[in-house]
């Protein structure tokens, strides 16, 4: 430690650090504008000049060293000096502009001036000028759909190309000329496009970035500021919302260096504009004579009272199935499977959409259905070498992908970053190996690097003989031709991979979409542990598997136990202890067996047999990967009820819609991928009628004769903790610093970042090896179809918000350059794309992204029903392409 | 137009030196030595083949001064007036050839034989005033000297 | 004549060549380098030599190789600087066109001393003839194995890469030359750290000057005492002093450190041109404070130009007579320094601009009584609060002319014009 003065306030810090830190620590205030502590230090803008004893110049306090006995003033007359001096030179080119500034009340600029500026300028000359508009004091460029440019205003911190640069790897802006005519630009005609830009705007010191969004709305003093956590995907950033009469106006990062570290994606900071959409529903619809008519409250409760108790009365009540939310809150989610298993009597409950078929229900906990991350996003920077194998990450999941890129260029031995994927992700560009498999073939490509470290000895030597002998033998159906034929890619590249992963320190898998949603999950899941167990980084430090869910609350509608066979906590519902506690504590009995998964949910509405369907915050007709399926399916039902934030396309095919809050009119909790519980509060009253999900199936309990106490959802935060001992330590007043992740079973349990064997119930795994299907050959259908997420698009509801259309308006078809030529096709040509199911009209996009043979369409648009080319049984999906006319 | 060729030399640039944003500058100089200028049809390419992003390059290109972004005249002449340069005249130098060539400073002939600029110290104070024609020095300028140069360099 | 070192052989018309370069004793001090000192010796001859800097800082050269870290696991780079721009420099463009040989042999004996395999020469744009000179005598050399595997049979290694600047005065600033050389865009970086510690791409770097790196064969061949006992006690050896403006006699002479500025302008520079008065003059290239006439015996080492109020510099010593109006010569400097301002720091990038543009109202006949002040303030809250030297070089001809001159400035601003010709000494072409 180094012990020093700072204004006579004697301090001690660890060596190498700055002079800022340590008067940081004993809260002396220097101010800066350049410094940020997550950027690499400029030292350009030269306000934090501090003397230093037995110095003769002033030294900057963001890179000065302290060092032992050093005496340091902050308030000298030549630190004062020199300090006014710094503020005057920002000042003579700033335009002064704040009565017109957007960043007015929240500028460095304006707030260092007025604390060490001075109040008068000898300036006389002319002011620099960036656009000549003398009729105008905005000088103002756009430069990407949110971003706003006024260079008059910009004081060279250079806090946003570093930012682009050191932490996103981003290269479409960026500072040219020199001098004082140094200015921060785009390329003429190729706008700011990149997924993290907005962070730009949030640490621009001045004025001189914007985001489009919030401009000339309010000033931001008059805005209430609301804790909260990004809707969209499973990263769950943390958020503020700025709220004032009822109206967001903007959503900014709220740093929890476990999760964001302070940066936040677009989609995150500007789709909160989708909570004001005037589709939103306002009150309860209900449909007469095949036309849903406004209704209110009354009337829909009784509506549903009478068709659910007709539904259970007539047929039994397991006739009723419930579709929970992967966006609805944890609380939400627990009130709803709560409601379906005590008060209906069913277990017929799931909420996995996407997938073509879901996985079985995870065990508490037995290795290898954990699927969740076992690691935790701030571990992620420990990494040696890094799998992402079946996502496309960097969409799906832009922070965590922050960390990635951190963890993979971190000065001292940085992670080696492998990817597999059926297509380029924007990863690729800093991956040390990329291997691009044919969509289908993802267990064969498992099977084959595993053959690999079979063959050439790389195995560990912690499996058995047994397990060895059995992988040999299951594997010799898998020869290393058929495997890079199935695959697409070459026996040495899939050695170098497979060698590349045996020798590598430690071992952190991700997975995303393309596997979770696979038809084959379940055993490419099973495979990858296989490849954990087979290298020997099962259960070791810094190692593990880990399924990123794509939504903001995927983990924690499976927390909650929206599933068929699992209670709250993963307790199976065939657990007779587990179930009597539960019984005991909900004071009502829980149906014994397992409830219908959704494919069976969905058979058994075909069979007849499921006759009412209850849907909160969820839209199959969109996501389900088989969209003539789900529409016929849902035709089938008796009632079917859909409870939403809007009229989505299956609330169109509902006898009754009830209106919703959304994220930001509600408080409670979600749980995000690497299973931590965060908390958000209520910005916004819900518009008209609508109401939380938890609220409204509380009125229809009580109603129905089962009176809900429930005043806050935060009672049922409590109540789940009481009930799902992995949450037994989680409480709302908890989670307001970084929040818990699980397992936390108590009040004193700080939460769990990574699962350990410890943590499992059988504290050991077990090589099994599995077998795959090959994907049929079509040449009718030339092209493997994959789709995906978009950065700026994800989940089904980013398509409602207008800032994020705005940036991404419409769906694209890629298709690789050689095969466009072949077929004749150009940038932008429309193209109708047809699979044994359907065809959608839609515009090419060129791209290498994609190999010959396969094309890429995004999910998420509302005008492309891309689900409509979809086959539930198929293992792949298979398109023609023709040029309309 | 890039000729294959110099598509060749700037492919040959890759692995010379340590590290590939290196060769940024040695690109700029074979893009300015085979079409007197850095434009934007050659920063492409540059991007395309060392896989450099455009912005990047632009970024380092417009910080400099040495390269024209785009047509200049065959004969680029640049005056040095900084101040040894100025105190043996550069000035009259300077309003002598806007005179002669009937342009003014950053401008280039009608014929697009001459470009007149003014340039920064170049080093040869010793021998001032001086200029520099394209990358040839002319150095202890006077009338006549000039007057020689000019007629030469028109005749070529 | 006193003894030349780096202009021994200057005027030799084919010294450029590899053969008349040998003939006149070339490449012996790189054979005694390799084949009888360690690198560590060499560092220490160098230190006891004397030798410092010839770029303008005037560091001791062999304590600035020493701060390289001989155990790095790091490559290591030694970068000559002949990124020649300073205003009124000149010296750096003659040796690489004249002797080319005697600077690449400088190279490859600092290379060895600090461990470097790779070296790079970062020669200015403008400098196309020198670039020529500099890539013929680099390939002589590998043609003769004094550069590339196995120098002399000796086991050392070391390539030597020319690499062309793009114009800009910064990129003589060593850190930013650094950032030039890896194709980023060259702003000033901070220090710590160093480059001998982190320097290009990170590695342990040594950047030193043309004429610095010149020096160092002859220091090898004839001892560190020889070079000491030339010159004065701290500053040793000879200079290149650039002599230019109004002089009979403008360009390089080397002569013994110390030598007073009136023999370098009346002896060598045949004095004044027309018989003037001498007014002022720059003792250090344009990045020095100007010295009014009476200062005329001053010696030229560094201690004693820094004793008369001045730097050393690079020794590019301009002078000016009775007739130049030293608002307008300042200001010309002044404009250049706004032009060259990399504007990553405050002070120079807005300081520039602003003292510019008082500058040119002063000159126009605009200036206010009070902008001298405002002048001198202005200087003092950019002096010592840049990054680095630019900005505070643009104060220097400012603060030095208004404390030497200020009579100058106050008719400019009473007489609402500038009091001399507008134009300097047009009349001479």
């Amino acid at each position: 430690m180094i012990s020093l003065t700072i204004d006579n306030k004697p301090v001690e810090v660890e060596e190498g650090k700055t002079i800022l830190q340590a008067a940081k620590k004993v809260g002396v205030d220097i101010p800066t504008f350049c410094w940020h502590e997550k950027l690499k230090i400029l030292g350009g803008c030269r306000i934090c000049l501090v003397e230093v004893e037995k110095v003769q110049k002033l030294m900057i306090a963001c890179n000065t060293p302290v060092s032992q006995g050093m005496v340091v003033w902050t308030n000298t007359p030549k630190v004062v000096k020199a300090r006014k001096g710094i503020v005057e030179f920002l000042l003579i080119n700033h335009p002064l502009d704040c009565p017109t500034c957007d960043k007015g009340g929240e500028c460095d600029l304006q707030e260092i001036t007025f604390k060490f500026g001075t109040d008068r300028s000898r300036f006389v000359e002319e002011k620099r000028r960036y656009i000549i508009d003398q009729s105008s004091t905005f000088d103002d460029l756009k430069i990407g759909p949110q971003m706003i440019r006024n260079q008059n205003r910009c004081i060279y911190c250079l806090k946003c190309i570093r930012f682009l640069r050191e932490i996103a790897g981003e290269y479409d802006m960026g500072a040219f000329m020199r001098g004082w005519r140094s200015e921060i630009n785009i390329l003429p005609s190729i706008p700011i496009s990149n997924v993290y830009s907005g962070n730009t705007v949030e640490i621009c010191p001045v004025g001189a970035l914007t985001a489009k969004s919030w401009r000339y709305l309010i000033r931001p003093w008059t805005a209430s500021k609301v804790k909260s956590i990004c809707p969209f995907c499973g990263d769950g950033c943390n958020l503020t919302l700025w709220a004032r009469q009822n109206k967001l106006f903007r959503g900014t990062s709220r740093r929890n260096d476990k999760v964001d570290v302070g940066f936040i994606c677009d989609k995150g900071r500007w789709g909160y504009d989708l909570v004001g959409h005037p589709e939103r529903i306002k009150s309860p619809w209900i449909k007469k004579n095949g036309k849903l008519v406004e209704s209110n409250w009354e009337e829909a409760y009784s509506l549903l009272i009478s068709k659910l108790i007709e539904i259970k009365e007539k047929y039994s009540p397991r006739a009723l199935a419930g579709f929970g939310s992967e966006k609805a809150t944890n609380e939400d989610n627990y009130i709803f499977q709560k409601f379906f298993r005590t008060i209906l009597g069913s277990n017929n409950l799931d909420f996995r959409a996407g997938a073509k078929k879901v996985l079985p229900s995870p065990a508490l906990f037995e290795y290898p259905q954990v699927y969740t991350m076992t690691n935790s996003i701030e571990g992620i920077e420990k990494a040696k070498t890094i799998l992402v194998f079946g996502s496309d990450l960097n969409s799906e999941h832009p922070i965590i992908s922050l960390r990635i890129r951190k963890s993979v260029l971190r000065e001292e031995n940085g992670a080696s970053l492998l990817l597999a994927n059926p297509k380029k992700i924007k990863f690729s560009s800093i991956a040390e190996k990329e291997l691009i498999y044919k969509s289908g073939s993802e267990g064969f490509l498992i099977n084959g690097l595993l053959k690999v470290i079979l063959d050439e000895r790389l195995i560990s030597s912690k499996l058995s003989e047994n397990e060895i002998e059995e992988l040999r033998q299951n594997l010799e159906k898998y020869s290393l031709s058929k495997v890079s034929e199935l695959t697409g890619i070459d026996e040495e590249k899939i050695k170098d991979f497979a060698r590349k992963i045996a020798t590598s320190e430690s071992l952190m898998i991700f997975c995303g979409k393309w596997i979770s949603e696979n038809l084959q999950a379940e055993a490419i899941i099973k495979g990858l542990n296989n490849l954990l167990l087979a290298v020997g980084k099962w259960g070791e430090k810094n190692s593990g598997f880990n399924l990123l869910w794509e939504n903001n609350n995927s983990q924690g509608a499976l927390d909650m136990g929206i599933l068929p066979d699992r209670l709250p906590g993963f307790v199976p519902v065939e657990d007779e202890v587990g179930r009597e506690r539960l019984e005991k504590i909900w004071n009502s009995s829980i149906p014994k067996e397992r409830g219908l998964n959704y494919n069976e949910i969905l058979l058994g509405i075909n069979a007849e047999k499921v006759k009412g369907l209850y849907i909160m915050g969820q839209d199959p007709m969109e996501s389900f990967p088989d969209r003539e399926y789900i529409e016929t399916t849902l035709k089938k039902l008796d009632f079917l009820v859909v409870q939403d934030i809007f009229l989505s396309e299956t609330a169109k095919a509902a006898n009754l819609v009830l209106p919703a809050a959304s994220f930001a009119e509600k408080e409670g909790t979600f749980t995000n991928v690497e299973r931590r519980v965060q908390k958000l509060c209520r910005a916004l009253v819900p518009p008209g009628e609508a109401k939380a999900d938890w609220e409204i199936i509380c009125e229809l309990s009580t109603l129905m004769g089962h009176k809900q106490h429930y005043t806050s959802a935060f009672q049922i935060t409590e109540e789940i903790a009481q009930v799902s001992p992995i949450y037994g330590g989680i409480k709302a007043d908890r989670l307001d610093d970084c929040g818990i992740q699980w397992p936390c079973l108590n009040l004193n349990d700080q939460g769990t970042a990574e699962l350990m064997p410890e943590n499992f119930l059988n504290k050991t795994s077990q090589l099994v090896p599995v077998d795959f299907d090959e994907a049929p050959a079509d040449h009718y259908y030339p092209f493997i179809l994959i789709t995906g997420s978009l950065a700026h698009h994800s989940g089904r509801l980013t398509n409602k918000s207008a800032n994020l259309c705005g940036i991404v308006p419409e769906g694209f078809c890629q298709i690789n350059p050689l095969d466009a030529g072949k077929s004749n096709l150009k940038n932008g040509d429309e193209v109708l794309v047809e699979s044994s199911k359907g065809k959608i009209k839609i515009k090419v996009k060129l791209d290498e992204c994609v190999n010959p043979g396969t094309v890429f369409v995004p999910i998420n648009f509302e005008h492309i029903k891309v689900n409509s080319l979809l086959d539930k049984d198929t293992l792949i999906d298979r398109v023609k392409l023709s040029k309309e006319r | 137009m890039i000729t294959k060729e110099t598509e060749e030399k700037i492919r040959s640039l890759k692995g010379k030196y340590p590290k590939i944003k290196t060769c940024v500058l040695p690109v700029f100089h074979i893009l300015y030595q085979e079409k007197g200028c850095v434009d934007k049809e050659g920063i492409q390419k540059v991007s395309e083949l060392l896989g450099i992003p455009l912005l990047e390059l632009y970024e380092v290109l417009s910080f400099y001064v040495f390269f024209p972004a785009g047509k200049v005249g065959k004969y680029w002449i640049r005056v040095c007036d900084n101040l040894s340069c100025s105190l043996l005249g550069a000035e009259s130098i300077i309003k002598y050839l806007e005179e002669k060539l009937k342009i003014r400073v950053g401008q280039t002939t009608p014929d697009g034989l001459f470009t007149l600029s003014t340039e920064e110290c170049l080093g040869s104070c010793g021998t001032a005033p001086m200029m520099m024609v394209n990358e040839e020095f002319h150095e202890n300028l006077t009338r006549e000297k000039i007057d020689k140069l000019i007629e030469e360099l028109s005749k070529r | 004549m006193p003894e030349k070192i780096v202009f021994k052989h200057i005027d030799e018309p084919d010294q450029h060549r590899i053969d008349t370069y040998l003939k006149n004793g070339g490449y012996k001090a790189l054979a005694k380098t390799l084949k009888e000192l360690s690198p560590a010796q060499v560092i220490d001859i160098v230190k006891k030599s004397g030798l410092r800097g010839r770029g303008g800082a005037g560091f001791s050269t062999g304590a600035k190789w020493g701060f390289v870290p001989v155990n790095s696991p790091k490559p290591k780079f030694l970068i000559c600087n002949a990124d020649e721009s300073e205003p009124g420099t000149f010296k750096d463009r003659e040796l690489i066109e004249k002797d080319p040989h005697q600077l690449i042999e400088g190279i490859i004996i600092g290379s060895y001393a600090i461990g470097a395999h790779i070296s790079f020469i970062y020669i200015r744009a403008e400098f196309g003839f020198g670039a020529k000179r500099l890539e013929q005598a680099i390939r002589e050399a590998y043609e003769k194995g004094y550069l590339g595997k196995d120098i002399l049979n000796t086991g050392y290694d070391l390539d030597l890469i020319l690499f062309r600047g793009a114009g800009a005065y910064i990129c003589g600033e060593e850190t930013s030359l650094l950032s030039s050389i890896e194709g980023i865009r060259p702003l000033v970086r901070l220090r710590p750290p160093y480059p001998a510690v982190s320097g290009l791409y990170g590695c342990p770097s040594n950047v030193n000057n043309v004429e610095t790196l010149s020096n160092v064969p002859h220091i090898i061949l004839n001892g560190a005492e020889w070079f000491a006992s030339i010159g004065t006690p701290k500053s040793t050896g000879t200079k290149v002093f650039c002599l230019s403006g109004q002089v009979n006699k403008p360009g390089n002479y080397e002569l013994p450190m110390g030598t007073p500025l009136r023999e370098l302008i009346e002896v060598y520079g045949g004095g004044m041109r027309d018989g003037k008065k001498l007014k002022a003059f720059i003792p250090g290239g344009a990045s020095s404070w100007v010295m009014p006439a009476s200062k005329i015996d001053v010696k030229l080492d560094f201690e004693s130009v820094a004793e008369a109020g001045s730097a050393l510099g690079s020794g590019g010593v301009i002078i000016m007579d009775e007739d130049t109006c030293l608002v307008r010569a300042t200001l010309r400097l002044v404009k250049f320094y706004e032009f060259e301002s990399c504007g990553e720091c405050t002070p120079c990038r807005e300081g520039t601009y602003w003292l510019s543009k008082i500058m040119q109202r002063i000159e126009d006949g605009k200036g206010r009584m009070e902008d001298l002040d405002l002048l001198l303030d202005l200087s003092d809250n950019i002096y010592g609060k840049t990054i680095c030297p630019l900005g505070e070089s643009a104060t220097m001809p400012i603060t030095s002319t208004i404390e030497h001159f200020r009579q100058e400035y106050e008719d400019h601003i009473k007489n609402k014009r500038c009091p001399f010709e507008k134009e300097f000494n047009s009349s001479r072409v």
